[in-house]
């Protein structure tokens, strides 16, 4: 087993102008410090990875987008991998960390680590090329041979807790902030517009 | 040897002002941020829709760009690409009616916007505007020497001897009401809403002594020296903290909770984080509010019970409430077309309804028409929206902390989470009122109440913005404690920092400073 960190920074070199859509907690700091970018899009919501990185890959078909999730996230819900069994993203990268609990709130114990298998799962709604790695050596080809192929791909990595801090990160009040640098980072890695039809400038955003 | 010379724990700006002279001088320095950003109450951010910078908490901020942090690091903040904004209309008050009036930075356009409604109130504010130029060389930098210290007698003492019929009018001033502040000077209640609500910003309703100071300092300089922002938004300023901090070697984390200060033989030796890591330190600067600090990340078995129970009675002032607006075009204000120039336009009754105001906050009633600050960045700083669109905000001086009711009877609700919205609608209310394109303009708005802003920084308890009441008992030589103004605390190796201690709240980063000169003093 190994740490998130360890493994992610074997494949830091594929990330350039990449979306990434990543899971609430400890994850984020660690993907926000050795990535910081504004391509990196915090989730709010536990789970919404899935959906959230399956929008994105969508309107972006010629991009790799990769959405780094964990176990007790996907547990949260898995009709958002049963949509993309169904849409067939070929540029998603559903990477998820598995390390068994939800770190980010006292550790309890998630279904992974009793009898729930999330490759036989992603395998079972439909996503051909999923995968469980428990090395960071197997991590890196994984992730390399995802990012050199058509998808959608599904990886779960066998990891341990995050070393010293897993900090909860606190509702922040600049997540609408994030989420229009976010915009604009695609903008610019598109060399599109996108904004005007993505935004309804009407609503009220309270 | 521990592995730095000293850890800051919390990165609100006087925590970083504070690390740059550490860090300057050749100190190993971490900090250590709970949040995932740095900056505490001096940030900002695209709250509402793309291209709107909106500042979260502070926004004037034009005393960092008089303090010594700015002089002394200078060079870095350019090179950091640090701007101070401000224009010719800093402040104006709109009152009942369609009425306002304005000060300019001009002093002859001030006059004689306040002749228009006394000659006499125009007579007396040449006068204020008088002793504010004599004495304000002397005074102002009284608010970055240690308190109490020789300095700062030596400086009070200079006063004296320039002029001791200046520097007797000052220290009326230092104990008057802002009551007592307006009513010796002005007769028309148009000049008094002028002051009224700089004494407001903080927490001094009509009738607490100490309150005139505020009054007489921000009124008067923001006059004369006009309002600043930061170019690009209020996290310009942390950015650039931030910046100069790394490149002189400092550490920073975020989303690094420290919970608990460990002590070894009554001395502070290092922190633990909310993961559990330990992190030694010869010394230990803690930007957490006092009530936090002692009986929570310092146990209460390594504090004197005297002190203990001192600090327990720190007190908070009522809190505040914040409207952030991302507009389609400017105000058109009723009372004057160029209001909608001013950085400030304050929204106020008399000093009675003040003084309800307060009177409800303090009782935890919902105001029925509290103090409202206007904020108007764009023409400041266009910089802050797209071409042609605004941003502004409408901050509410002052709610209660947690809702027994309302002075209006209006609304039912007695939590935050269901009492903003009404609240909210209440206050566009009370500025449409003044200027009736507001609803219309309206393209995106962001609330944020009391307990939001607490969660967000725990120092602004109950979302008291100014992390603890100024009034005289907890100011100048007791903030937060008498004994234990000059940053040091019963535990060898642990000081304090920010706003809770001198020279109080806002940015100037003055208690960084001081400390900073304090540590490396000593060592
Ligand atoms: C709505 C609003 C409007 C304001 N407007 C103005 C204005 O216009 N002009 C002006 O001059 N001032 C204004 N102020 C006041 C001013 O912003 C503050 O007084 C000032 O920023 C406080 O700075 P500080 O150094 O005390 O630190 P803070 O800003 O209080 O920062 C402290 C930091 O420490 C962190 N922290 C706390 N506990 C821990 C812990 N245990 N471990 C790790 N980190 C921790 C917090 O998360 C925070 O980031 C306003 C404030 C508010 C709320």
């Amino acid at each position: 087993m190994f740490t998130r960190v360890e493994g992610l920074k074997r494949v830091l070199d594929l990330f350039d102008g990449v979306p990434v859509m990543v899971t609430v907690g400890a994850c984020w700091v660690e993907w926000d410090a050795l990535r910081p970018s504004d391509g990196n899009f915090a989730l709010k919501t536990l789970g919404s990875g899935s959906s959230v990185g399956l929008g994105v890959a969508l309107a972006l078909p010629k991009r790799k987008v990769v959405i780094l999730d964990g176990d007790g996230a996907v547990l949260m819900n898995m009709n958002g991998v049963a949509t993309v069994g169904q849409m067939q993203p070929k540029n998603l990268i559903h990477i998820v960390f598995d390390n068994k609990v939800y770190e980010a709130s006292g550790c309890i114990r998630t279904a992974t680590s009793f009898n729930a298998d999330l490759v036989a799962v992603a395998k079972g709604l439909g996503i051909k090329s999923a995968h469980r790695v428990a090395t960071p050596e197997a991590f890196e080809s994984q992730v390399r041979a995802a990012f050199a192929s058509d998808g959608p791909h599904f990886i779960v990595a066998e990891t341990k807790l995050s070393e010293g801090d897993s900090t909860f990160a606190y509702a922040r009040l600049e997540e609408t902030d994030n989420k229009h640098r976010f915009m604009r980072f695609l903008e610019k890695v598109e060399g599109r517009k996108l904004r005007e039809d993505a935004i309804d400038v009407k609503t009220s955003l309270r | 040897m521990a592995a730095f010379d000293a850890v800051i724990v919390g990165a609100g700006h006087n925590a970083l002002v504070c690390a740059l002279y550490l860090a300057k001088a050749g100190r190993r320095i971490l900090v250590l941020e709970r949040s995932a950003e740095i900056g505490g109450a001096l940030r900002s951010a695209e709250l509402t829709l793309p291209g709107f910078v909106h500042d979260l908490y502070a926004t004037n901020v034009g005393q960092f760009a008089v303090s010594p942090a700015y002089r002394d690091f200078a060079p870095e903040f350019a090179a950091a690409g640090l701007e101070f904004l401000s224009n010719p209309y800093p402040y104006a008050t709109a009152l009942d009616g369609g009425r306002a009036i304005r000060v300019y930075k001009d002093q002859a356009l001030t006059e004689r916007e306040i002749a228009a409604v006394s000659a006499d109130d125009a007579a007396a504010w040449r006068e204020l505007v008088g002793l504010f130029k004599r004495t304000a060389p002397q005074f102002l930098p009284l608010f970055f020497t240690p308190m109490p210290s020789a300095a700062a007698l030596l400086r009070a003492a200079g006063l004296l001897g320039a002029s001791p019929r200046s520097a007797w009018a000052l220290r009326r001033i230092v104990k008057d009401t802002p009551r007592a502040f307006v009513d010796r000077r002005f007769a028309a209640d148009e000049t008094k809403a002028l002051l009224m609500p700089w004494a407001y910003h903080m927490d001094f309703g009509p009738d607490v002594p100490g309150g005139a100071t505020f009054a007489f300092v921000a009124g008067l300089s923001g006059h004369l020296r006009g309002l600043s922002v930061a170019k690009g938004g209020a996290g310009a300023i942390t950015s650039a903290l931030r910046r100069i901090a790394l490149s002189l070697g400092a550490q920073i984390r975020t989303s690094s909770e420290v919970k608990s200060i460990r002590i070894e033989r009554g001395r502070a030796a290092g922190v633990t984080l909310a993961g559990g890591e330990t992190i030694d330190a010869d010394c230990i600067v803690a930007s957490v509010t006092p009530k936090l600090l002692f009986g929570g990340l310092v146990a209460d078995e390594h504090l004197p019970p005297a002190f203990r129970r001192r600090i327990g009675a720190y007190r908070y002032g009522p809190a505040t409430f914040v409207v952030h607006l991302a507009l389609d075009r400017p105000l058109e204000w009723r009372a004057a077309a160029d209001l909608a120039q001013f950085n400030y336009v304050h929204l106020c009754g008399g000093t009675d309804d003040i003084a309800r105001t307060y009177a409800d906050s303090l009782a935890g009633r919902l105001p029925e028409r509290p103090v409202l600050v206007v904020s108007q960045t764009t023409p400041v700083d266009p910089s802050r929206a797209p071409p042609g669109k605004h941003v502004a905000r409408i901050h509410v001086r002052t709610v209660p902390s947690v809702i027994a009711g309302d002075a209006a009877g209006a609304i039912d609700a007695r939590s935050w989470k269901d009492a903003a919205e009404p609240y909210a609608e209440r206050l566009l209310d009370l500025v449409a009122a003044q200027a009736p394109n507001l609803r219309s303009a309206i393209l995106a708005r962001r609330i944020v109440a009391p307990p939001e802003i607490e969660l967000d920084n725990p120092n602004l308890v109950g979302g008291d913005c100014v992390s603890g009441s100024h009034h005289l008992d907890q100011n100048f030589a007791r903030r937060p404690l008498r004994g234990w103004s000059r940053y040091a605390t019963p535990i060898r190796g642990l000081y304090m920092t920010g706003a809770a201690t001198w020279p109080g709240g806002g940015v100037h980063g003055g208690s960084g400073y001081l400390l900073a000169q304090t540590l490396l003093r000593r060592s």
